[in-house]
């Protein structure tokens, strides 16, 4: 269609708003007083825009969406470009996902990096929070979720870095806090994690790498549950209160690192089980396992996998288990334990061998009013039993070891 | 000459105008209600102006430019006096950087202190949010620059870049994306010059594609603490720093295959490096030291996992000198080894110690290559689950190889040690 001449006037008069209108602007803006008929001038500072959807309609790729005042802002929307939302220190903004809608915010977008900033998102019956289905970065950052049947952050992006920044995830029986589906690395850190009935962490992306730190994963059915191979690092967390376990790693490689956290009143604090032909490696360092029915659950199968576990001046106290190892079948079991504590369980460490490769070497540790210090099951094939570096301290338990304990000698 | 009456009269009559005008205030606003044509009233909180660069231009020197409500403000441009740019809490502040602009912000006086507080910088096509420089071309020109709160995302080039001889940067509370729509910025924070250093506080810096924080200046101190570099191709890289700490930290990388947590180099400057309560991991290095530097290097209370080399100085050559030691740490499920010192066939001289830390699973727990009187020396350690626990490569000169000084643990490793492992006396 030809512009009119009249048009055209119209358009010089208004050139500013018509040259935006064309192009976007790179900020745009939302108030409760704004209007959503705002878009006409781009959503300004002092012409807003009432919801996000609409300032994201007329923002720039790479632009930047900012909240004015506190309010709510939905309804549920889609990101399909570079984009930063932001509502500042104070200002509140949220986002309710009511039942109708899969998530708050759906984000599709070849190679897209977004940041969401400073959220509130409440689940009126809505699957997830935030859902990451296609992009390559996204950046959750002092966000809040509540309530979510599904995930907090359901990510689905091949090869992506989703990074969770002093934000809060609190599903109320949702299936996970966190849910990677697919994605290269998800960094957590300063957040709380909360209420899932799977998993505060749910990761079935294969290679994925976890990250998590200053965080606080509580109350969930397992805190962080790894199903294929790669990376979990942990460091100066709680993971507390899960009913399954802590810490869970079932996949072929799986490399879990632990220092300076607490992991206490699980189910089990770790429960590794490589997978058949698989290889689980486990270490501990300067952190607390305590009140968990078993602190470290470990297992390898009928067909040959291998779990090596490394523990260092850490305790593990008041648990059922403390350290509960059993090799079957080809597996091969190794456990080195330095300068720690097994206190106040009913059994210390019990290490179970039918056929597999175990033993479970101690060295300056402590083993203290336990039922039972050291116990050793059923042991068959290449079982070496426990094995002791010396400077262990054996006092205040019912039977120190059931079992045989070998002295290697220092080296 | 006499003044006429009109004149007086006009004089009286425009009075707080020019007295604004020649004086100018010691505390400016703006607000996006604001026009610059109020910098006649001096931006004053009733009469705000629109854009940053207005209200400076009429904020004395030592003052400050206030932000009033959300909005963007606009580049400020060059600063060349000392001011402080300040959007409090909840106030959001945006500028943006178009294509013509160098940076959003240039400090460029004579030994100012810029302090900017609570902004938001966006490139538009610009190729850095804020830079330092020294056009006064003066030796003694002693600039600080201080960011607080803020957030500096999608700038091609750097987020933060120094080139003034003796200035230096401190960065709190705010995040650096060098993430951007096409690609992502070279670094996070660049110091070509800037004998003054950086130091990084509480802050994140992220995507660079080259080095989260670049330095290459010699002497220039580099400073992080609780911090979070995530997905930068290198997070620190330094050339003859001098001094670098790294503090309360996690740096992860985007590849267990490229890049270092740490790269240190340079030829000419000693280099003291303390890694305390820091986690690297998922690089091709945790810490490389890179050829010919010599580095002074002491790490505690950290952990390094999944990086391919946990430590490696293997690259060196031929006068290179590491002093290393390691003590309550742990490095692990490094994809090749966990720690890497001295090159086979290199001259370079290792003195290491590590107390009290454990390395373990990864194909080699340590490997020690040669040099003249390299030592490796472990206490108390915990060497476990490795292909080998610790292997000496091709030695050159006196290398003494590996010394225990006792208590160490060496269990479920393949091969224990490969070569010699010397008892040294308990003391």
């Amino acid at each position: 269609m030809r512009s009119t001449p009249i048009a055209w006037l119209f358009c010089a008069l208004a050139l500013a708003f018509c040259a935006d209108a064309g192009a976007s602007a790179a900020r745009t803006f939302v108030s409760t007083a704004g209007s959503d008929s705002n878009t006409g001038t781009n959503c300004a500072p002092l012409t807003p825009c009432r919801s996000f959807g609409a300032a994201l309609g007329v923002t720039a790729s790479g632009g930047e969406v900012v909240v004015l005042d506190s309010g709510g802002y939905g309804p549920p929307f889609t990101i399909t470009q570079d984009v930063t939302i932001t509502a500042p220190a104070g200002v509140y903004a949220a986002i309710n996902v009511p039942v109708t809608a899969q998530a708050g915010v759906e984000i599709n977008g070849t190679g897209i990096h977004v940041t969401l900033r400073g959220l509130t998102f409440e689940g009126a019956g809505g699957a997830d929070a935030i859902r990451f289905d296609g992009g390559a970065a996204l950046t959750v950052e002092r966000c809040s979720m509540h309530a979510f049947a599904e995930s907090g952050i359901y990510i689905n992006s091949m090869q992506s870095h989703v990074t969770v920044l002093d934000s809060t995830i609190e599903v109320s029986n949702g299936t996970d806090g966190i849910s990677l589906e697919q994605g290269a690395d998800l960094t957590v850190r300063g957040s709380t994690i909360t209420g899932a009935f799977r998993a505060g962490i749910y990761a079935l992306s294969l290679g994925a790498s976890l990250r998590v730190s200053d965080s606080l994963i509580s109350g969930n059915a397992t805190g962080i549950a790894k199903l294929g191979p790669g990376a979990i690092t942990v460091s100066n967390s709680r993971i507390e209160g899960s009913r399954t376990s802590g810490v869970s790693a079932t996949g072929a490689l799986t490399f879990i690192t632990v220092t300076g956290s607490e992991i206490s009143g699980n189910g089990d604090g770790f429960t590794v089980a490589p997978a058949l032909i698989g290889e689980g490696l486990l270490s501990i360092k300067n952190s607390l396992l305590s009140g968990n029915s078993n602190g470290i659950n470990g297992s390898v199968g009928a067909l040959t996998s291998t779990l090596l576990i490394d523990v260092s001046d850490s305790v593990l106290a008041d648990s059922n288990v403390a350290v509960l190892l059993s090799a079957v079948g080809t597996g091969v079991m190794h456990a080195a334990f330095a300068r720690t504590s097994l206190t106040g369980n009913a059994v210390g460490a019990s290490l179970a061998g039918g056929g597999g490769t175990a033993d479970m070497t101690l060295a300056g540790c402590v083993i203290t009013n336990n039922t039972t210090g050291l116990q050793t099951v059923a042991t068959s094939g290449a079982f070496k039993g426990f094995l002791t570096l010396g400077n262990n301290t054996f006092v205040g338990n019912g039977t120190d070891v059931n079992g045989t304990i070998t002295s290697l000698g220092p080296r | 000459m006499r003044p006429t009456l009109t004149q007086l009269l006009l004089l009286a009559l425009a009075l707080p105008l020019c007295a604004a005008a020649g004086a100018s205030a010691p505390r400016t606003f703006v607000s996006t209600g604001g026009s610059d044509s109020n910098t006649g009233a001096n931006c004053a909180p009733t009469a705000p102006c629109r854009s940053f660069a207005a209200a400076l231009s009429v904020t004395a020197s030592g003052g400050e430019v206030v932000v009033l409500d959300s909005g963007g403000y606009g580049p400020p441009g060059t600063i060349t006096q000392s001011v402080t740019i300040t959007a409090p809490e909840g106030v959001y502040a945006g500028i943006s950087v178009p294509a013509m602009s160098t940076a959003g912000v240039i400090v460029d006086g004579v030994s100012i202190l810029v302090t900017l507080r609570g902004l938001t910088f966006e490139s538009q096509g610009g190729a850095d949010a804020i830079r330092i420089n020294n056009s006064s071309g003066l030796n003694n020109n002693v600039s600080a620059l201080v960011v607080e709160r803020c957030f500096i995302h999608g700038f091609p080039e750097s987020g933060i870049y120094v080139n003034s001889l003796q200035s230096g940067v401190s960065v709190y509370d705010s995040t650096i994306d060098a993430t951007g729509t096409s690609s992502n910025g070279i670094d996070g924070i660049t110091l070509v010059s800037g004998g003054g250093g950086v130091g990084v506080y509480r802050s994140v810096i992220t995507g660079a594609s080259r080095a989260g924080i670049y330095a290459a200046v010699i002497q220039a101190p580099v400073e992080v603490t609780d911090s979070l570099l995530s997905g930068n191709a290198t997070a620190i890289a330094t050339t003859d720093a001098g001094k670098v700490t790294v503090s309360g930290s996690r740096i992860h990388g985007p590849s267990v295959t490229a890049g270092s947590g740490i790269n240190l180099g340079g030829t000419i400057a000693t280099t003291a490096v303390n890694i305390s309560g820091t986690v690297i991991s998922d690089y091709a290095a945790g810490v490389l030291v890179a050829p010919n530097a010599t580095i002074k290097l002491a790490i505690k209370g950290s952990t390094f996992s999944s990086n391919g080399y946990g430590i490696n100085t293997g690259s060196g050559s031929s006068f290179a000198a590491i002093d290393l030691d390691v003590s309550d740490s742990v490095i692990a499920d490094s994809t090749i080894a966990n720690v890497a010192l001295g090159a086979s066939g290199s001259t370079l001289a290792t003195s290491a110690v590590f107390a009290r830390s454990s390395l373990t699973g990864s194909p080699i727990g340590a490997s020690l290559g040669g040099g003249s009187g390299s030592a490796l020396a472990f206490s108390g350690c915990l060497i476990a689950n490795n292909g080998t626990g610790l292997q000496t490569a091709i030695t050159f000169g006196a290398s003494q190889g590996f010394l225990s000084l006792g208590n160490n643990i060496f269990v479920g490793n393949g091969t224990d040690v490969s070569g010699t492992l010397t008892r040294s006396m308990p003391r």
